[in-house]
């Protein structure tokens, strides 16, 4: 990403002056280098300042040494880190020379406990692994992490590997973790946080509330180039919704953008699909309609109900977490 | 069979228990309480719950 950029996504936020987080996110985002990326990062530095924005990235870690952490620390990012468990979980994070990148993202995790950063992490579980909830859990305190969000497997942007579909496995996993978590609780578990959250809701006789705003998360691409939704979307085209791209921030400004996407066929399609949501899954309570990106990803378009994703992470989730308290 | 609605109803003591498990401050382990820990949102009317899987706190 060039710097003009990220320039005029800065003097965008001043003109909305909401608050917004900033997630750098996709590939690695500081394989551009520190030089480059703190630049790119200091463009926000009077709206950071002034609260309105917050930074937040998603790495693996391999990179991050004592000037990263300083950086971090000074710019008060929230900093998580992409790691799937022990080495015999975490073998397909590898470096561009193909090797394991885990001991070099112990590394980076070791600088972040120095350096005081608390840090989250996201785990992807595979269909191998959905039977070592535990090892999992307790290599996670170990670790010292914050926070930790479990993302199970799924057929997503340019992930082709199918999603694991063995419900009971699934549920075994789910109440495994569970279990493990309610015995010591010293981690935030996402999951576990926004699940149960809703169930309680779903628990009282207060009819549920459907939200009448929602987030439509906005991608911003190297060059500028905007999508909505889901940041897979920058690098799809379809037949049903062409480039996904509603507008470049060189060339529109961000209200124009917004009012673009109210009118894009995908924006409308996945309102309508929420509404299809509402009216025919009684899960509807816990998830609030899904994910747009798994739902294209599966189904072709965004108009669509259920996916692996509801399944796997959001009534699976909810049945094993039931279970497990009957 | 019971709907999921049915199913909360009837564990919603076990269900607020562990709500408070999620709430219950970090130095209540022995941890530190003041840990800045990414703020995990717990608002139902949050549309933005499943954002949480691309890194948004």
């Amino acid at each position: 990403m060039a710097l003009d950029t990220t320039n005029q996504v800065a003097e965008e936020l001043h003109k909305t002056g909401n608050y917004v987080e900033i997630i750098w996110h996709g590939g690695e985002p500081l394989s551009c280098g520190f030089n480059h990326f703190s630049q790119l990062a200091l463009s926000f530095e009077d709206l950071r300042e002034s609260g309105f924005i917050h930074h937040g990235i998603q790495s693996n870690a391999t990179l991050i040494d004592e000037r990263w952490c300083e950086f971090f620390h000074d710019h008060e990012f929230r900093v998580g880190i992409s790691l799937d468990g022990p080495p015999w979980a975490n073998t397909r994070r590898v470096g561009r020379d193909g090797k394991p990148a885990y001991r070099r993202i112990m590394v980076g995790i070791q600088e972040l406990k120095k350096a005081n950063i608390p840090f989250s992490i996201i785990c992807v579980v595979s269909h191998n692994d959905l039977g070592k909830a535990n090892d999992l859990y307790n290599f996670f305190t170990d670790i010292g992490c914050a926070s930790l969000g479990i993302n199970i497997e799924e057929r997503l942007g340019a992930n082709t590997n199918k999603s694991p579909d063995d419900n009971y496995k699934i549920v075994r996993f789910w109440r495994e973790l569970f279990s493990a978590w309610r015995a010591n609780p010293i981690i935030k578990m996402r999951d576990f946080d926004r699940v149960l959250s809703s169930l309680s809701l779903l628990s009282d006789d207060t009819p549920p509330v459907v939200p009448e705003l929602y987030d439509i998360f906005p991608s911003i691409a190297w060059n500028g180039d905007v999508v909505l939704l889901a940041p897979e979307f920058l690098n799809t085209v379809s037949n049903k919704y062409g480039s996904f791209i509603v507008g470049n921030v060189h060339r529109d400004s961000f209200i124009d953008i917004i009012r673009k996407g109210n009118s894009v066929q995908y924006i409308q399609d996945y309102v309508h699909g929420i509404e299809r949501c509402n009216n025919e899954c009684e899960y509807f309570p816990i998830c609030y309609g899904g994910q747009a990106g798994n739902k294209f990803s599966e189904h072709g378009t965004i108009d669509a109900t259920e996916t692996a994703f509801c399944r796997n992470s959001e009534m699976r989730l909810a049945d094993a977490i039931l279970e497990e308290l009957i | 069979m019971q709907t999921l609605k049915e199913k909360t109803r009837k564990l919603k003591t076990r269900i607020k228990r562990a709500v408070r498990l999620v709430e219950k401050p970090m130095s209540e382990d022995g941890k530190d309480g003041t840990v800045d820990c990414p703020p995990q949102k717990t608002n139902s009317l949050n549309w933005n719950k499943g954002w949480g899987k691309y890194g948004k706190t």
